[in-house]
């Protein structure tokens, strides 16, 4: 077996390594023919060694006027994060720049109807499940699935759970 | 609609339940790690039902148990038997992540909150806080 390698390092340049297993994506978006992309890196099979990957939603050129709906989610589960730590132990806020360096949020989030504070980060377990099921990308449900039990793992740990 | 991330999971949890029996029967009562043990392994068991009954409903045979599993190595002492835990709910988080893209609704809800109970329980025997469990 491998050796355990639950631990994050605080530094997140130096966070959990991680494999390329492949990439894919972009969904063409918008009348003008605007090609916006999701870059996706695929877990397959079920091994333990099994790792995610990046998963970056960059910019369209030209504004589309339909929405990427993962974007969507990803934004939408930003907006949560970000109102959640407004007023919570920096621990959270660290977890979430890790999570939020794979998910690749816009630049310009909605406005989250989530509560602040501790409260926030007890729901947000709730808000990623719900982003997991509602993701059309298989690499998106891993990340929101896992991020959902990063949280909670924190929330327990912390005995704020 | 497939059930083979069901199957798959329940799988590891076939796995889990047998390991971790094994190991509380290495541990003594008096050790705090036993009860740990204990209820990862009610917890585990809690798990296969759950993910039996849900392949069962769906109309399939869910899988039954390896005819053994390899003990992990190191268990000659307390530590190594709470690093060889620590490595069980790992392994199960990690089927969990791979699976959990392979089925839908219901079943997907079920994989995420399966993952997220042993990511708790990798605390229980060691583990840190992690971005993203399971990976």
């Amino acid at each position: 077996m491998p050796p355990p390698k639950s631990s994050v390092p605080d530094d997140p340049a130096t966070g959990p390594h991680l494999t390329r297993r492949g990439t894919f994506g972009v969904a063409g978006l918008g009348g003008a023919g605007v090609l916006t992309g999701v870059a996706l890196s695929g877990l397959s099979g079920c091994s333990a060694s099994d790792t995610l990957d990046s998963l970056r939603a960059p910019t369209p050129a030209t504004p589309s006027p339909t929405a990427n709906p993962d974007q969507v989610l990803i934004d939408r589960v930003a907006a949560a994060m970000k109102a959640a730590d407004a007023s919570a132990p920096r621990a959270y806020a660290r977890l979430h720049r890790r999570q939020l360096a794979r998910l690749g949020p816009s630049s310009d989030l909605p406005h989250s109807t989530t509560v602040a504070g501790m409260r926030g980060q007890r729901r947000l377990p709730r808000v990623l499940r719900s982003a997991a099921l509602e993701a059309s990308s298989a690499e998106l449900v891993r990340l929101f699935a896992s991020a959902a039990a990063g949280q909670r793992q924190l929330l327990r740990a912390r005995g704020q759970g | 609609m497939s059930l083979r991330g069901l199957q798959r999971a329940l799988a590891a949890e076939h796995a889990a339940v047998y390991l971790d029996a094994a190991l509380a029967g290495l541990t003594s009562r008096e050790d705090a790690l036993y009860d740990l043990l204990a209820t990862a392994w009610e917890d585990h068991e809690a798990a296969r039902n759950r993910l039996q009954e849900a392949i069962s409903e769906a109309g399939a045979t869910p899988v039954g148990t390896a005819a053994g599993y390899r003990l992990p190595s190191g268990i000659g002492s307390v530590a190594g038997v709470r690093r060889a835990a620590l490595r069980i709910e790992q392994r199960c988080a990690a089927a969990y992540l791979a699976n959990v893209a392979r089925v839908t609704g219901a079943h997907r809800g079920l994989l995420v909150e399966l993952l997220g109970d042993c990511a708790v329980r990798e605390l229980d025997f060691g583990g840190t806080p992690n971005a993203f469990p399971g990976s």
